[in-house]
């Protein structure tokens, strides 16, 4: 049976994470998305701004992560994947900024990783085609950032899970990084025959791929098992709204305007036997305090109904 | 490069069409696209037959089509093209809307007869008005997932039978597919697919004539991509195209909010003092594929937007718009034309040329009106008194590098100075980043380091 899972932002605190993750539990979910790039938003990176969370030793995380994982051990909840801190280049910003991520943030992200217990972190792939040239360009610097951390990944047990992203145009979303499964899936495999180790696979995000017009059954298809981690959530095919799914419509039927019947499909035939993991904190954000739970109870019933459908 | 606009963008009055041709003549444009949509419909016989069978089970009076676009109607249109010697060479075939739902399951096999019928109609009237390349739609209308190469496969064979000149060209186009309203990536949608759908139909001919009368078969298929179903579909245009590659004969140029099928200007769905279409990635990708075929500016949701009043107005505007994306599509065009270059303009656009095109057309100096760059360099190309461009060496070429384009190409007319291209660094290869140029190793660089 495939595990259901939600992240941990807007959930878990650090004051007291156990809560949240009892909560969660109680609210129907076996798994959790840890959401450490809540710990260095990419609003702040895209203002070329740090902060000194990652000043910290690994030792220091670990044990600033210490009643995280208890908590969720406690609760019962398995940490089933991560999201590193995100953008890890970013253009235009100083060289010291680019060297902390990729050489501070990014390595100390695995070791947390590691920590947890956690078999899967996901990283952003660099936005750069405007600046370089071309979608392969922009992916042989990505590929250089995965290469630095490809050896820690196969020590470690981590699969490095890519992500199909966008970017926007005048505020119009386009295809970003790793939108073609085609390429993608002949990028990973090379990657892990030089590694003899299942250093990279993919994450599927649903949100970006129904913004993008992507047929979900075919490119689910094509990854196959490559296929390791997904962010499971709906949009109006405008915005990158982070809802829950089946909530948009575009005509007088009223039927989903995201193609779920498609991604249950591809889905079934990728051979998918994870976590059905939603990418749904703005939600919490939205619902009022007191209908967390409720919210959080109908989150995981769809996840059940989608697993059923699978 | 042919520069057209779609007949139906413009304001063509099919009931006078000779005062409109004569109209587009005049703006500058030199050919349209034929639109056989105006004259005959699929859609529109399936629904005259339904209505005949409903009229036969009622006992009710006939329906009698009396279409005031027949046969005759058409030849009139396609005798004022040819009184005025305004021959289009490329057409486009009835296409049926992708958001189209019929209630009966039994009427998509019905509208699929009916649209190879009417099709092959088509291509015999267009062969016979002289067009050599005749864009079509695939059939998508309740086709099952999965047997959507199956069906087209058929479609597009009968079609090239259906071809009477060896020179015609079936040009299959890309579209979105409506799922629940959302308009998604459909059928000819994915490039590499895409490509090998032309592939495998050009083998296939090929075979046939072969096995025939063992002629050659010829290149029967080849591609016509639309700008506006990629980005209805958000897609990276720049790898569509290169995914398809000289298959690409025409490009439909027009503009959309990325949700809404419209056909708009180019430009003119903008925000924030922007246009929300991603023209560098279709530029980039134009570039790439050296894009030399039908170049379709078509714009109807525009056009008929603006009062009569001002719609001859936009006439001149649409021949400058193919004109600019020519112009953008080829820009080396004039960079090769030239034995040598130099620049004029030592801003900012000079030193995006160095960077982009400097080491493949290396100009022997740049120049420029401020007195007081002159003897400066500029990396590391001399900046010299515009009167220096006098003592060229014959054959050169002076490219102009700042956006007063017509103040400085007076001013070197008034010189003397005839041999005058263009650049321009809104579309660039690459962008300028610093960093990245001194991060990021040269090809050759990396493959020394393996």
């Amino acid at each position: 049976m495939l595990r259901i899972g939600v992240q941990t932002k807007n959930v878990i605190t650090d004051e007291d994470p156990e809560a949240g993750f009892r909560l969660l539990k109680q609210t129907g979910f076996s798994a959790v998305d840890f959401s450490l790039n809540d710990y260095l938003k990419n609003s702040s990176l895209y203002r070329s701004e740090l902060n000194t969370f990652f000043d910290r030793s690994v030792q220091e995380l670990e044990a600033f992560f210490a009643p995280h994982k208890k908590g969720a051990e406690a609760a019962g909840i398995v940490i089933g994947q991560m999201h590193m801190p995100y953008p890890s280049y970013v253009p235009g910003a100083d060289q010291e900024i680019n060297d902390y991520l990729w050489n501070v943030v990014a390595p100390k992200s695995m070791s947390v990783c590691a920590y947890l217990g956690c078999p899967y972190i996901v990283i952003h792939g660099f936005k750069l085609a405007y600046f370089l040239g071309s979608e392969e360009k922009e992916w042989q610097e990505t590929e250089k950032f995965i290469e630095s951390l490809a050896p820690y990944a196969k020590e470690m047990g981590i699969t490095i899970c890519i992500e199909n992203l966008y970017e926007g145009v005048s505020g119009h979303i386009l295809e970003g990084p790793c939108c073609d499964a085609v390429k993608a899936a002949e990028r990973i495999d090379r990657m892990n025959d030089k590694y003899q180790a299942e250093v990279l696979g993919f994450c599927f995000d649903t949100g970006h791929a129904n913004l993008v017009g992507i047929d979900m059954e075919s490119f689910l298809e094509t990854l196959g098992s490559r296929l390791k981690v997904l962010h499971v959530h709906d949009n109006d095919g405008i915005s990158d709204l982070h809802q829950i799914p089946f909530t948009f419509t575009k005509t007088r039927e009223n039927r989903p305007s995201t193609d779920w019947e498609g991604f249950v499909r591809g889905l079934r035939k990728a051979g998918y036997g994870g976590t059905l993991s939603f990418e749904t904190a703005p939600v919490l954000s939205s619902f009022p305090e007191a209908m967390k739970a409720d919210a959080l109870a109908f989150i995981a019933k769809i996840g059940a109904y989608l697993a059923g459908c699978i | 490069m042919k520069k057209v606009c779609a007949m139906t963008s413009s304001i063509f009055c099919f009931d006078k069409p000779a005062p409109s041709i004569r109209q587009l003549r005049e703006a500058g444009i030199g050919s349209v696209m034929f639109d056989y949509s105006p004259f005959c419909s699929a859609l529109g016989l399936l629904r005259l037959r339904q209505r005949m069978e409903e009229a036969e089970r009622t006992g009710e009076e006939k329906p009698r089509w009396t279409p005031k676009r027949d046969a005759a109607y058409y030849e009139r249109v396609t005798e004022a093209f040819a009184e005025q010697n305004f021959y289009p060479s490329i057409a486009r075939l009835p296409f049926i809307d992708v958001r189209l739902q019929l209630e009966e399951p039994e009427e998509y096999a019905e509208l699929s007869e009916l649209t190879i019928k009417v099709n092959k109609d088509c291509i015999a009237a267009a062969e016979a008005f002289g067009c050599t390349h005749i864009i079509v739609q695939p059939l998508f209308a309740g086709i099952e997932r999965g047997q959507e190469w199956e069906v087209n496969r058929e479609f597009f064979l009968t079609l090239a039978a259906a071809c009477k000149r060896p020179e015609t060209k079936i040009l299959l186009i890309n579209q979105c597919v409506d799922r629940n309203g959302h308009l998604i990536r459909g059928i000819c949608s994915d490039g590499r697919e895409a490509a090998a759908w032309v592939d495998a139909l050009n083998k296939e001919v090929a075979e046939r004539y072969d096995a025939v009368d063992g002629a050659a078969g010829n290149e029967r298929f080849d591609f016509c991509l639309d700008i506006g179903s990629c980005n209805l579909c958000g897609q990276n245009i720049q790898s569509m195209a290169a995914a398809l590659g000289s298959r690409i004969q025409a490009v439909i140029l027009t503009e959309n909010d990325g949700q809404r099928p419209a056909k708009l200007l180019p430009f003119t769905n903008a925000y924030n003092r922007s246009s929300t279409m991603n023209w560098l990635g279709v530029i980039r990708g134009l570039r790439e594929i050296s894009f030399d075929g039908y170049l379709i500016l078509e714009t109807i949701d525009t056009t008929v937007a603006f009062s009569p009043l001002l719609q001859p107005y936009l006439y001149p505007l649409y021949g400058a718009m193919l004109d600019y994306f020519e112009m953008q599509i080829q820009i080396e065009r004039d960079l090769k034309k030239y034995r040598q270059i130099a620049l004029f303009g030592a801003g900012n656009m000079c030193r995006n040329y160095l960077k982009c095109y400097g080491d493949k057309y290396p100009p022997l100096f740049t120049c420029d009106n401020n007195p007081k760059l002159w003897g400066t360099e500029l990396e590391g190309l001399a900046v010299k008194d515009p009167q220096e461009l006098k003592n060229l060496p014959e054959n050169s070429g002076v490219i102009i590098c700042n956006i007063f384009y017509r103040e400085i190409e007076a001013q070197l007319r008034e010189m003397g100075i005839t041999n005058i291209g263009y650049f321009n660094d809104e579309y660039m290869p690459s962008f300028y980043f610093d960093r990245l140029k001194r991060e990021i190793p040269d090809e050759e660089e990396e493959e020394a380091e393996e």
